[in-house]
């Protein structure tokens, strides 16, 4: 903790830089930089206070109500990025979201070495599916407002109504997919992985936190898949 | 063969189209002309809800449980396929597409060709498919294919 104080310390200091050249040459920049970091000092301070009494309590009802309401919030989240009708879609999205969740992060948490991690690794997946399923979402729902006569003529040629909706899922899916794509063509040393900068932070060896990363990315890669996949089924469903 | 019995639709024009009874038999070309000739077509395919009447192929009467069967007897040839809006990236089905529907892999004779105002050459296609005895239903206004048709239905305002 004495380590940390000094930290803040030191980053108060540095602070001072951006705030005197802001100060010189901007000062609504002063206002917002000031408004700003303590919005997010104050939403840190209550996100470090729940996680510590999840932390304290170490119950498995409590981590999954956490994980139940955080869950609800980011639906919320993608729907509103993605633009598209939150009465139709949000609780699909949460529903599937969660079950994703459960059953790619469940399996991979059972399998980890310590109990602790589940938490952080349920956030760290749930904040990696985010733009797969807004870009996903954001797709399928305008190339169905787009591909109406397409979709009548594969009908009227005897698709069934899944066959009818196989190009816009294909777009959804390629387009859920695009992130991952881009994320992981522009690994390198001078773009170190969130993830595995914090798990190196934590001190954890470096090949320790190499394949915690990776394993990461594919369980993140399986669950966005998984739920962008039920939330249409739950949707589409007729 | 495919019936009309005195059936009544809602129009994309906000008229209700009244009282139209017509029957299109096998090996023959049945044209419908007129301003809601479109919408005719679609409710043969059962995309637009019939008001009053019955729909019937083969005796089969078509509602909205028996239409996913019912389609997969059809060949549809929309007029033009186009995006609704502004599309970023325009990726229409192909015929490949349509090949590799379920109900084209079985390898089903499909008995009725619905086709959306197809051009004036086309007509000896049309021709030869109803010489090889199918359903041949086109909506359009081309004098040409009206006067070869077998029976033309000509929808009034």
């Amino acid at each position: 903790m004495q380590n940390s104080i000094l930290a803040i310390v030191v980053a108060l200091l540095w602070l001072v830089l951006p705030l005197f050249v802001f100060y010189k040459f901007d000062v609504r920049l002063l206002a917002m930089t000031v408004r700003s970091l303590g919005k997010y000092t104050g939403g840190l301070l209550v996100l470090g206070a729940l996680l510590w009494l999840v932390w304290l309590v170490g119950s498995w009802w409590l981590s999954l109500a956490w994980l139940l309401g955080v869950v609800v919030v980011a639906a919320f989240m993608i729907v509103k990025k993605a633009r598209v009708e939150a009465a139709r879609w949000c609780w699909p999205l949460a529903g599937s979201m969660l079950a994703a969740l459960l059953l790619v992060g469940g399996t991979l948490v059972w399998a980890l070495p310590d109990g602790r991690w589940c938490l952080p690794f349920m956030a760290v997946l749930l904040a990696q599916m985010v733009p797969s399923l807004v870009s996903g979402l954001h797709v399928y729902t305008s190339s169905m407002r787009h591909t109406e006569l397409h979709r009548e003529y594969l009908l009227g040629n005897g698709a069934t109504r899944f066959e009818s909706l196989v190009p816009s899922l294909r777009r959804a899916v390629r387009a859920a997919l695009l992130p991952w794509l881009h994320r992981w063509s522009v690994v390198s040393l001078l773009t170190l992985p969130l993830v595995l900068s914090g798990l190196l932070m934590g001190g954890m060896t470096p090949v320790d936190a190499c394949v915690l990363t990776l394993v990461l990315a594919v369980a993140s890669l399986s669950a966005s898949v998984l739920a962008l996949s039920l939330t249409l089924w739950l949707v589409e469903r007729k | 063969m495919l019936e009309l019995n005195n059936i009544s639709l809602p129009t994309d024009y906000g008229i209700v189209l009244t009282r139209l009874s017509l029957v299109a038999l096998d090996g023959r070309i049945t044209c419908i002309s007129g301003r809601a000739k479109r919408t005719v077509l679609r409710a043969m395919m059962g995309f637009v809800d019939v008001l009053e009447g019955v729909i019937s192929i083969d005796g089969e009467p078509l509602t909205k449980k028996s239409a996913t069967a019912l389609r997969q007897l059809m060949n549809y040839m929309p007029r033009r396929l186009e995006p609704a809006g502004t599309c970023p990236v325009y990726e229409p089905p192909t015929a490949d597409d349509v090949a590799r529907l379920k109900a084209n892999r079985l390898g089903r004779k499909k008995q009725i060709v619905l086709v959306d105002e197809p051009p004036s050459e086309m007509l000896q296609r049309l021709q030869q498919m109803a010489a090889e005895g199918l359903t041949v239903i086109v909506s359009t206004d081309d004098e040409g294919l009206l006067h070869a048709a077998h029976e033309v239905v000509r929808l009034q305002n």
